[in-house]
């Protein structure tokens, strides 16, 4: 081959190239007027003030999709309740609507049982609660309690929940975002999501008769009507063996928590404030462990 | 008749890209933990590779192969249709044809369907660089046994996306049932997905025979 046609090949070679890059390129500026599509700026701007974990809490599909949803108008400037009080502020800037106050709300396990409880067979499927609740309710002597397998730590999309060492698992307060990933994932239906205002929660769901919940669980509500008595809002109301707190009428006084004999109904209040009831993250970490270590055995 | 058939038995089942040729492995692992992803995954990488084969054929035929149409038409008298432009421009120019018609998919995707454009991710953008989308396409043209027709060339690819997606699936398949087993630590994720894909390559080694 000559020189001469060596940098005949070259410029041949350059000029395909070229003459190919031109085609396509007219081809997808076409293509990309032609399945245009109209983005509102301000759908960006509110993405990127919403947290970002597509979690689903508010309703939609994911952040971007709620992101539209306001700006369409089909859903509140505070929809999401995942983010934080600056973040919704900025976001009703941008809608240019007033945003309500919300106070912080947090995920509450209604069960004290968690090791305290007996096993009533051994289980060794899959590590799962919803599958181990479809075999006869679960492993545990309590119908209603805790089965310990963690299926709501792993649906935390925060990484608020830890499994304890005590077979339950427990809420990191401050990491908590109300998203109530937990409440669906757990198949017994064990949390509720209550405004930190609220301290006073009945840590139990059995509706066993009392003589049944003391034999299964040292921390029971045995039904016993102590706490009803003592209320001085009628808030709370035995119904089923189970007492159960009216959180609209309750002002969260502590007094069902002090008379209850099982030590079922708990009172955050002092806790929160001190600021105790979220374990530090050395303790989450020591906590983790023998979970962790009981899976992979 | 007969031949298009072979041809779709052969790039489905015999020389199954993902599992006799081990073309594409990076979004087979990536994108087959969910069976609606793996077939999104599936669909989009054969609508690629059905349009790449189709223009890179009509490209490689009558622009870069010796004796090529356009070649001769342009430079009749000179030395240049005799040795042709494939060995210079083909890897250039078919990389450059799957990735405007990767552009194009991406932009009719994010308009007609933003819900899977999203679930999607990178991995659209990513079967620029898929090389099964390369190896079809080389195939097709430069690699083939015998020099095939457009019709073939076509059915081939669409035929080997096929392919693709069928492992895909029966992977998405696998891999959901490992997901609720206890895998040792150290094999859990990518580890046990190539460990099953081996096995599935020597299942469909019985349809190629032990010749």
């Amino acid at each position: 081959m000559t020189s001469n046609e060596i940098l005949n090949i070259l410029l041949i070679s350059t000029a395909s190239i070229a003459a190919l890059a031109v085609i396509f390129g007219v081809g997808l500026a076409i293509a990309s007027k032609v399945f245009a599509i109209d983005t509102d700026p301000r759908v960006d701007k509110i993405l990127e003030n919403l947290p970002g974990v597509n979690c689903g809490a508010c309703g939609s599909a994911g952040c971007a999709s709620l992101a539209e949803a306001i700006v369409k108008g089909e859903a509140p400037a505070d929809a999401c309740p995942v983010a934080t009080e600056t973040a919704r502020k900025i976001i009703g800037e941008i809608m240019g609507a007033a945003v309500s106050q919300k106070e912080r709300r947090v995920a509450v396990l209604l069960c004290n049982g968690g090791t305290r409880v007996d096993s009533k067979h051994h289980y060794s499927g899959v590590h799962d609660c919803l599958a181990a609740s479809l075999l006869h309710g679960g492993a545990k002597q309590c119908d209603y309690g805790c089965l310990g397998l963690g299926t709501c730590v792993e649906a935390c999309p925060f990484e608020a929940l830890i499994m304890g060492g005590n077979g339950l698992p427990q809420v990191i307060e401050e990491r908590c975002k109300a998203c109530a990933k937990c409440a669906e994932a757990c198949p017994k239906n064990l949390f509720v999501i209550q405004p930190l205002s609220k301290s006073v929660h009945v840590r139990c769901k059995s509706c066993d008769k009392g003589a049944v919940t003391k034999r299964n669980c040292s921390v029971g509500c045995i039904g016993c009507k102590k706490c009803e008595k003592e209320c001085p809002v009628d808030a709370i109301k035995v119904d089923n063996f189970l007492a159960q707190i009216d959180y609209t009428k309750c002002i969260s006084c502590g007094k069902c928590a002090k008379v209850c004999p099982q030590g079922c109904i708990a009172d955050f209040r002092k806790a929160r404030k001190a600021g105790v009831v979220i374990p530090s993250a050395a303790v989450c970490m020591a906590a983790q462990q023998p979970a962790q270590a009981a899976r992979t055995a | 008749m007969g031949n298009l058939f072979t041809i779709i038995i052969g790039a489905i089942f015999i020389n199954n890209v993902v599992l006799a040729r081990f073309l594409g492995l990076c979004p087979f692992i990536n994108s087959s933990d969910k069976t609606d992803k793996a077939f999104s995954m599936g669909a989009a990488v054969t609508f690629v590779m059905t349009m790449a084969s189709f223009v890179t054929y009509l490209i490689f035929t009558y622009l870069l192969k010796p004796e090529a149409w356009l070649l001769v038409k342009l430079f009749g008298g000179t030395k240049i249709p005799q040795i042709g432009l494939q060995a210079v421009l083909q890897t250039a120019v078919y990389i450059l044809v799957i990735a405007a018609l990767v552009q194009l998919v991406e932009i009719f995707m994010r308009k007609s369907m933003p819900a899977l454009y999203r679930s999607m991710g990178i991995f659209l953008p990513l079967i620029t660089t898929n090389c099964v989308v390369m190896g079809v396409a080389l195939l097709n043209t430069s690699y083939a046994r015998v020099e095939l027709s457009l019709l073939e060339a076509v059915i081939q690819g669409f035929s080997a996306g096929i392919g693709f997606t069928l492992a895909m699936l029966l992977m998405s398949g696998v891999r959901e049932r490992i997901g609720l087993l206890n895998v040792p630590e150290p094999l859990r994720g990518a580890p046990i997905a190539f460990i099953c894909t081996g096995l599935m390559a020597l299942a469909f080694l019985g349809f190629a025979g032990m010749g």
